[in-house]
């Protein structure tokens, strides 16, 4: 950018307070203005130069502001949603928050003991007038969840938690709500019975056992990708006595009510099929029949008004349908249906079977869109003890191992050992669920490498598993830059280097932001001794995240490798003000002032790293240690290194880091070739620490082992 | 990032309240990663849309790290400034890809005019609009060289979409500053975009 001479600071601080008396000033009192405080010379240039973009730039960055996506304006976190998601409630863990209804919010949450996707409701808290009411409340969601049927959507348990609020589990399915559905206009008549049909089935199952729904509306339907309709919140979407003034009804909900509901008069599932006849109107014409603008006229029009015949709105409707809509909505339940039987024998009346909705109308009103969707993950439990639903289709085991694949990626962020195998576990899961997956299987072998790095026991074992994982994610989908970013790091730690460098590539062809992948091939390059290589690769990355912390070491570490250690140390530099330092910055600090020979300073790096994890940093400051003359302490890290291997943590390459250490280099050859064998030996043998090491005539053997 | 960082988040908040400088840049080295990589988790489940969702990204980030805690309104200013300097980062990065698929075939970099069309059209996020976020990049290098604090401000301001009583608390200047930062800064980038741009 070519530009004039810059101003120095202190003008530049002039020009900010200018900057605020002159812009609101009309352009002949700026210059009487200016003159009367004596700016001239550059600072006028530049402020009047500046004042020519004023108002341009305020409207270039409105229209720039459209680039960057925002769903709303300033704050967007809801305050009230950090209160619950991330916690777990008894055994489920809360993902998302899917919706807030009358009763109480619904979240997505997994359950931890059977692993699978649940829909959960927490009820609101009540207060104590009310816990009788909250007593039927709940003896009604345990009878409801004792319903069994396709079209009922299916309720896992109704429990309590500590604080006494209570929480229904339920099944999470793949589907839109029929609201959603609506919201692209009339249904096509088949279609539209067809739902009917299913959600009579579904409020008959329910009718039978004496349990009314109370708050049939579309938002409370869901139709599955497979056109199955779910019925959703059976017998708890409402209080028993519901008290509509005190549970705030929106119209939405207002609408579907029937006159007996909304008067407080005694109700029975006929209030239900009045509700049925609001949707079913509403499926064919794309209105509702009694609307309003406020809750006032909705209410008058439940009570007092017969909605327009659907076929004077534009559509021809067959004379049964008319009548069937009609006596759904007579304002006097005795004129209506008696139950969703005698409904069913006119929705369906040539055969049993509901007119069947084709696959194209199916298609051209099921959008793919996952909403309290996601089936139960514990497929094969699901299918032991409910033989007769039916079972998970092809999308919905997709949309569950998507799910359970981006949980495991969630917990790969706090990169601590748990976290790790509750990731792995993850990925696990999304596997059994979808076997062509592929991401998972990706995410699996990345998991399984990352995992080894600090327990080098049956590393070996880990990396043929996740070698196998990757292979599989990259048979299912090869144009996964995931997948090979992973391939190549089993292929790194199983010292496959040419191979492994060639996978990075690929992944960065594909994908030039796929995470990691330049990371690891600094270390790849630092392995293959081509340090300026490492440096290239290291220093992409921090340019595409320069504030990366993780960027910033391995450039540091890259620095180190080409000898370059007060470039390394400066670049460290940018990390002191994080406390605890991150171990490799520490590690590579402490290389820096080894080649110094600032023994103390180095040891004092690597301190509270071995204090907080000793498999990641007892090796090099035991080194330090040693090479310090601090030969007393220096053995005890060694033997306390050697009694975490003994007990299968942690590799022989730390022991062998020791032995270095003490220019005890028999030793340290012997364990550098038990870490060969173990897998544990890592990249950093072609560091500067290794220098010497590297002189001996056994390292060329090593080399040629290792194929470098 | 260590096991622990959701106790030094919390420490950390408590340090910005208590006014140390110092505690909201070493906040946002701790999770910075963390935010690119629910960005890049975001974008990758829906890898045919355009853009990303900055609630959604803040929001997880937010959880995350603050899990079922409930925190106030300044620790959520805070916070949302560290997003939105992610937000500037993926989106870049977003950008640069974009530009790096069209550039294979030697296209010319659009011209401030290319910009300018572009961003009135309501076509989706093309090549000219990532150009444009460019060189707004690289120009908000420059400013930063003269003022940090404007710098930071645009970041809140544009990346994050924070407003100007957010961005006050976040960056602990007045309101008045804000706004006027944010007015000489826009003017001073436009003007910058346009000579980088040509």
């Amino acid at each position: 950018m070519t530009r004039e001479p810059s101003l120095s600071p202190k003008d530049w601080s002039r020009l900010e307070s200018l900057w605020e008396s002159v812009r609101g000033l009309p352009p002949d009192q700026r210059d009487d203005m200016l003159a009367s405080h004596a700016v001239d010379g550059a600072l006028r240039d530049e402020l009047e130069s500046l004042l020519g973009h004023a108002s341009d730039g305020e409207a270039f960055f409105d229209r720039l502001l459209t680039v960057v996506p925002r769903t709303g304006p300033g704050s967007s976190v809801r305050p009230d949603v950090d209160l619950r998601l991330g916690s777990t409630v008894a055994h489920y863990q809360i993902v998302a928050r899917l919706g807030e209804g009358g009763m109480g919010v619904v979240y997505r949450a997994i359950d931890l003991r059977l692993r699978r996707t649940v829909a959960l409701k927490l009820l609101r808290a009540h207060a104590p007038q009310n816990l009788r009411a909250k007593e039927r409340l709940l003896a009604e969601a345990r009878a409801a969840a004792a319903l069994d049927h396709a079209n009922i959507c299916t309720i896992y348990e109704v429990g309590e938690t500590g604080d006494h609020s209570t929480f229904i589990a339920m099944g999470f399915y793949a589907g839109e709500t029929l609201e959603q559905v609506m919201q692209r206009g009339p249904l096509p008549l088949p279609m539209a019975l067809g739902y009917a049909t299913q959600i009579a089935r579904g409020l008959g199952a329910a009718h039978e056992r004496g349990i009314i729904h109370r708050d049939v509306k579309p938002a409370n339907i869901i139709i599955t990708a497979d056109g199955v309709v779910k019925l959703l919140d059976f017998g708890i979407a409402r209080m028993p006595d519901g008290d509509l003034s005190r549970e705030g009804v929106t119209p939405g909900t207002l609408a579907y009510m029937s006159p007996e509901q909304v008067t407080s008069r005694p109700i029975d599932q006929r209030t239900d099929l009045w509700s049925l006849g609001v949707v079913l109107y509403e499926m064919c014409a794309g209105v509702r029949p009694f609307g309003g603008d406020n809750a006032g006229a909705i209410l008058y029009s439940i009570l007092h008004d017969s909605p327009a015949c659907i076929s004077t709105l534009g559509r021809e409707f067959p004379g049964h349908i008319e009548s069937t809509i009609e006596r759904l909505l007579a304002k006097d339940p005795a004129k209506r249906y008696r139950d969703a039987e005698r409904l069913l024998v006119d929705l369906v009346p040539t055969s049993d079977a509901p007119a069947p909705v084709t696959k194209r109308q199916r298609r051209r009103w099921a959008r793919r869109a996952p909403w309290y969707g996601g089936v139960a993950l514990a497929l094969g439990t699901l299918i032991l003890f409910r033989p007769e639903v039916s079972p998970p289709t092809v999308s919905d085991r997709r949309i569950a191992a998507e799910d359970l694949t981006t949980q495991g990626k969630r917990d790969v962020l706090f990169r601590s050992e748990d976290g790790r195998r509750q990731s792995l576990e993850f990925f696990r899961q999304a596997i059994a669920v979808d076997s062509t997956y592929a991401p998972a299987r990706a995410s699996l072998a990345h998991m399984l490498v990352m995992t080894g790095e600090d327990a080098g026991t049956s590393r070996r074992e880990q990396l043929m598993e996740a070698g196998k994982a990757a292979r599989a994610a990259i048979g299912l989908d090869s144009s996964l830059a995931d997948a090979h970013a992973s391939l190549g790091h089993v292929l790194l730690a199983d010292y496959q280097l040419a191979q492994a460098e060639e996978q990075f590539k690929r992944a960065i062809d594909l994908d030039p932001n796929e995470p990691y992948v330049r990371e690891f091939l600094v270390w790849l390059y630092i392995f293959m001794d081509r340090p300026r290589e490492a440096l290239e690769q290291a220093k992409r990355a921090a340019e595409d995240n320069p504030q990366s912390p993780t960027a910033i070491a391995e450039v540091a570490r890259a620095l180190l490798v080409n000898g370059r250690c007060d470039e390394a140390l400066e670049h460290l530099g940018r990390l002191t003000y994080l406390q605890p330092p991150p171990a490799r910055a520490a590690a590579i600090a402490a290389q820096c002032y080894a080649r110094r020979q600032r023994w103390q300073s180095a040891i004092d790096e690597l301190r509270p790293v071995a204090e907080r994890n000793p498999l990641q940093g007892d090796p090099w400051l035991g080194f330090m240690l040693a090479r310090a003359g601090q030969t007393e302490e220096a053995r005890q890290v060694r033997d306390r290194l050697l009694d975490l291997w003994r007990r299968g943590d942690g590799g022989a390459y730390g022991l062998a880091v020791v032995y270095a250490g003490f220019r005890d280099y028999d030793k340290a050859f012997e364990w550098l070739d038990k870490s060969i064998d173990d897998r544990s030996l890592r990249y950093n043998i072609m560091e500067p620490a290794f220098e010497e090491l590297r002189r001996d005539p056994r390292f060329d053997r090593l080399r040629s082992k290792l194929g470098i | 990032m260590e096991p622990n960082v959701s106790t030094t988040v919390t420490s950390l908040l408590d340090d910005v309240r208590r006014g140390d400088q110092t505690a909201l840049s070493r906040l946002f080295a701790l999770v910075y990663d963390k935010l690119l990589e629910t960005a890049r988790i975001q974008r990758r489940r829906q890898p045919s849309t355009e853009t990303l969702n900055t609630t959604a990204l803040v929001h997880e980030a937010f959880i995350k790290l603050f899990g079922s805690e409930s925190r106030g309104f300044n620790d959520r200013a805070h916070f949302m400034a560290v997003a939105a300097i992610a937000m500037r980062q993926v989106l870049i990065g977003h950008a640069r890809q974009k530009t790096a698929a069209k550039r294979g075939g030697g296209q010319e970099p659009a011209s401030f005019e290319d910009v300018e069309r572009a961003l009135t059209s309501e076509a989706g996020f093309v090549t000219q609009k990532a150009d444009a976020l460019l060189a707004l990049d690289r120009a908000l290098e420059q400013l930063r060289q003269r003022s940090e604090r404007q710098g930071r401000i645009v970041e809140c301001r544009f990346f994050g979409g924070m407003s100007i009583e957010e961005t006050a608390i976040a960056l602990e200047v007045s309101p008045a500053t804000v706004k006027r930062d944010w007015s000489m800064a826009q003017a001073w980038l436009h003007r910058e975009i346009q000579r980088d741009l040509g």
